[in-house]
């Protein structure tokens, strides 16, 4: 079965990649494209992932290498649940069975006359990394039991 | 002093409301549009909330809920934890402090404010209320410890 998505959007996407020198794989066979980057944090790097749908695109944003595990499950879902409450475009997601944490950022481009634009494909880029950067380290102390919830995003806010 | 919003996506979205005949406070200052809902779900009513910046939107659905304990608040964020995992557009929140519930979507435009689509103004309101009626009854389960996170979400799942 021929997984349905919008190859235009794909290539646009694709297309700001290049041009902004980011190292992207070629979009796969159900529209994935992906790439690493390096952050500005106590976290090394994260993988990001476009998924482009016939209509939207997600960007998701892992931390590569890092997963919530049972002893700080509760305490980071508060803290992801704090840092979603003010935030205007996003949201951090824990994964139930692999514990795996990413930010979601997602655009609806429409089906009856589709928009995407140029900015709206880096405007998704940069809200992922900056906000993967700005609460990486209070999850990393949180996830090791250092820092409470509420201190570490504190913490993070305030710098 | 300058709005802190654009005035064409207002525009837009007003004149949205106006051909879908929704009923709703005029914009403020602050570039907020306030309206209410009926639900098609336990939750009768709620409130949502507009707020139009200068490069988008959000739109944010107040459920007339509280998660007013340290028990329910725990059950309640594990239960939006687990399913806003598997969405594609906007997330539950719960407000940590005050035990508050509400739902999020927004919309990017960009300073090409053109690039707004009717289509797009109702996607981001609809699908915010839909959530909500899909995920409400569920949430309540949760609230009131008659059901785990896992248990709601495998009883919204089956039912739809």
């Amino acid at each position: 079965m021929k997984f349905e998505y919008s190859e235009r959007m794909a290539e646009a996407i694709a297309a700001v990649l290049e041009m902004d020198g980011w190292d992207a794989e070629p979009v796969d066979e159900i529209g994935r494209i992906r790439f690493s980057v390096e952050l500005d944090c106590k976290i090394r790097e994260a993988e990001c992932e476009f998924r482009v749908l016939d209509n939207s695109f997600l960007l998701l944003t892992g931390y590569w290498g890092i997963t919530a595990d049972q002893e700080s499950h509760r305490d980071v879902i508060e803290f992801l649940s704090r840092a979603n409450h003010n935030m205007y475009y996003g949201s951090f997601e824990l994964n139930a069975e692999s514990e795996q944490i990413r930010f979601r950022i997602s655009h609806y481009c429409g089906e009856k006359h589709p928009q995407l634009t140029a900015e709206q494909i880096r405007h998704a880029i940069r809200i992922s990394l900056a906000t993967v950067e700005r609460y990486g380290d209070g999850l990393l102390s949180v996830i090791m039991g250092y820092e409470n919830p509420k201190a570490a995003i504190e913490q993070a806010e305030a710098s | 002093m300058a709005e802190p919003y654009s005035a064409e996506i207002a525009h837009a979205i007003t004149q949205f409301l106006d051909n879908d005949d929704w009923q709703y406070r005029p914009i403020d200052t602050d570039g907020r549009i306030e309206f209410g809902v009926s639900l098609q779900c336990k939750l009768y009513h709620a409130d949502c909330m507009i707020l139009v910046r200068k490069d988008g939107f959000l739109m944010h659905t107040d459920l007339n809920l509280r998660a007013d304990d340290e028990t329910s608040r725990e059950a309640v964020a594990e239960f939006l934890s687990r399913v806003n995992a598997g969405f594609i557009h906007g997330n539950f929140e719960c407000d940590m402090t005050t035990g508050s519930i509400r739902y999020r979507t927004s919309h990017f435009c960009g300073d090409n404010k053109i690039a707004i689509t009717e289509e797009q103004i109702k996607h981001t309101i609809y699908l915010n209320l839909s959530m909500v009626e899909r995920y409400g009854n569920g949430l309540i389960a949760v609230l009131l410890g008659y059901q785990t996170p896992e248990e709601a979400i495998a009883a919204i799942e089956t039912d739809n």
